[in-house]
């Protein structure tokens, strides 16, 4: 676990699973488990996977089509 | 003196002639049922819940048996709340006086699709989702796409006139919509379009336009029980992409580049404000990683052909970038665009003013503001709810979106949001009353800046409602009483929501 900044902390690095520090967490503590969280992320990238096909046939990236960079800033190789 | 004419309660009577005309199984008395339709995701007075709970919860299927709830509420008098997903945010589905809870959710049959003439024709209880999911094989789509997509309903999105992500590219409910059959509260069954009475025609000049009047009434009027809604292909490509600005006087001149670009497949244009970058840095995953000198955000998406979407996003590239936007990559757009089709994933927590986290209820102030108000708007919703913050402890300011609302452009108003945290548990009569008067400061900002109350949401709910006659003080809102008196004689259709109990005043040289 490290501290990214002041009250959040990174839990995961292989995930990049964000979170509030727990100081600051102890009215409403949470206890998930490694398994579980990776569940929960795998999850959510197929969710959004899914809503992506909903809306659309394709979805087209930006940095495909102009110069732009695909990483934004904060991204790891940026 | 002025005398209220209020509904009457349900009686036994009641509860047996709504067994006889619709059978046992679609009325519901038990605690579970009613106690489940008695508030919304909107922050509630919880420590009154009992007050709003309806007696009887009904389970229609078809436009004659919604017909026949209404000639029975009629009769005795007692009053009738529609409810569709229950998701509105001005409490349009909460029962003020108890009474009948409708729950039109059984109501979800298609029951045309004509490709032919690009329609299709559904009860009210259907959601969109589902919708599209039956759509897709067809290659046609339905393109209504609020936050609160896989969960609201159609009915519930006529109901409030609702506001979609994609409007500026596809229209919103209310241009969505072709025809209408409704029940009056007397129980006639109609049929309302654009003029006329085709049922497919879009624009028509026959007649009054009384399909319009029917959109956006928080079921004060009518009980929708059909709708033919507009079909669009299903859009081969869509491109999102989200912009960083070291300033928010930098990032709202952009949205106005942005908006006015003329460009067709621009289906939205979202600004965050310094506050909303703040609070994504604190508590979302995607917004963490971001270097503190992003201090305001503007989220553009493209829909349509894939050769017009490629091109526009080189037209919206550069235009970003001429004004000052620094491109945040493809996950944060892609993945960040595609969770904004269901914000139920909007965290349930917020913070004390030591930062504390609690279980918090999202509030989602809503207005309609002119671009050039917005600066101004910004500044005041934020003096006033820190007031509140500072005064209170029990609430958290969560930031500001501005979102493009006009249909078929990006320019001209928008859909402006301050999203608040509530410490529900921590509530009381008192702090309830802090929270009413809050809002109540919020709309007077909106009304000095030549806003109106809510772009989407409704202004049902104390603290918006009390304003309505206000905002409509040149004729309108005399004229809206006096057509709610006509339709709805003895009052029974949602009392109360919109101000509209003031029909009923019995005063001196009322009607
Ligand atoms: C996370 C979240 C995100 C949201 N994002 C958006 C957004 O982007 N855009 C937006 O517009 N809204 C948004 N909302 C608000 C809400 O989803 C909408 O107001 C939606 O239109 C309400 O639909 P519903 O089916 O839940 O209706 P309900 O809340 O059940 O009802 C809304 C109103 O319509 C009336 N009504 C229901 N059915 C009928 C009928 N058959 N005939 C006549 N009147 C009827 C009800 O009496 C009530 O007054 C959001 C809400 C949440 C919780």
């Amino acid at each position: 676990m490290k501290q990214v900044r002041k009250g959040v902390v990174l839990r995961r690095e292989d995930l990049h699973v964000f979170e509030v520090d727990p100081a600051l967490m102890s009215r409403v503590p949470q206890d998930v488990t490694d398994i579980e969280q990776a569940r929960i992320v795998k999850n959510r990238w197929e969710y959004l996977d899914w809503m992506h096909r909903h809306f659309a046939h394709k979805t087209v990236l930006l940095s495909e089509v102009t110069a732009a960079p695909s990483q934004g800033p904060g991204q790891a190789g940026h | 003196m002025a005398t209220l004419t209020l509904p009457n309660p349900v009686t036994d009577k009641v509860i047996a002639e709504l067994e006889a005309a619709l059978g046992k199984d679609k009325v519901r008395t038990d605690l579970g049922a009613r106690i489940a339709r008695t508030r919304v995701p909107a922050p509630f007075p919880v420590h009154r819940f009992a007050e709003y709970m309806p007696d009887v919860v009904v389970l229609p299927e078809t436009a004659e048996e919604v017909s026949a709830i209404l000639r029975i509420a009629n009769q005795y008098r007692v009053p009738v709340v529609p409810r569709a997903g229950g998701t509105g945010l001005a409490d349009g589905a909460v029962p003020l006086h108890k009474g009948i809870l409708l729950d039109i959710k059984k109501m979800n049959k298609i029951i045309e699709l004509d490709l032919i003439n690009r329609t299709v024709t559904v009860q009210p209880g259907l959601n969109m989702l589902k919708l599209n999911e039956f759509l897709a094989p067809y290659g046609v789509f339905y393109p209504d796409d609020p936050a609160s997509y896989p969960v609201s309903i159609i009915g519930g999105r006529i109901g409030t006139s609702g506001w979609s992500l994609i409007g500026s590219r596809y229209g919103h409910t209310r241009d969505l919509v072709i025809s209408l059959q409704v029940v009056l509260p007397t129980g006639e069954i109609v049929r309302l379009s654009d003029g006329g009475g085709a049922p497919k025609v879009r624009k028509a000049s026959t007649g009054y336009n009384l399909k319009q009047l029917f959109i956006g009434t928080q079921g004060t009027l009518g009980v929708v029980t059909e709708a033919t809604l507009e079909l669009f292909p299903k859009p081969e490509a869509e491109l999102a992409a989200f912009f960083g600005y070291e300033s928010f006087d930098e990032a709202y001149r952009s949205t106005g580049a942005l908006s006015t670009s003329g460009l067709g497949t621009l289906a939205a244009v979202i600004l965050f404000d310094e506050r909303k970058v703040e609070y994504l840095r604190r508590d979302d995953e995607a917004y963490i990683p971001l270097p503190e000198r992003i201090k305001a955000v503007v989220a553009t998406a493209l829909y349509g052909v894939e050769e017009e979407v490629r091109a526009a996003a080189n037209r919206l590239f550069r235009i970003a970038k001429e004004t000052g936007g620094e491109y945040l990559g493809d996950e944060l757009s892609a993945g960040d665009w595609a969770s904004r089709h269901d914000r139920y994933a909007t965290p349930l927590h917020g913070r004390l003013p030591d930062g504390t986290v609690v279980p918090m209820s999202w509030h989602c102030e809503d207005a309609a503001i002119i671009y050039s108000e917005l600066p101004a708007i910004k500044q005041k919703w934020h003096e006033i709810t820190d007031r509140y913050i500072r005064q209170y402890g029990i609430f958290d300011n969560w930031g500001m979106f501005f979102y493009s609302n006009n249909p078929y452009k990006g320019w001209g108003d928008y859909l402006v949001e301050i999203d608040i945290g509530i410490w529900e548990q921590a509530l009381n009569e008192e702090t309830w009353q802090a929270w009413v008067n809050l809002k109540r400061e919020i709309t007077r900002a909106t009304l000095e800046h030549q806003g109106s109350i809510s772009a989407c949401h409704g202004a049902c709910r104390e603290g918006d409602a009390e304003f309505i006659p206000v905002e409509m003080h040149e004729g309108g809102f005399e004229l809206m009483k006096k057509i709610k008196r006509l339709l709805d004689p003895n009052n029974i259709l949602n009392p109360s929501k919109n101000y509209l109990h003031l029909a009923y005043v019995d005063e001196e040289g009322a009607p």
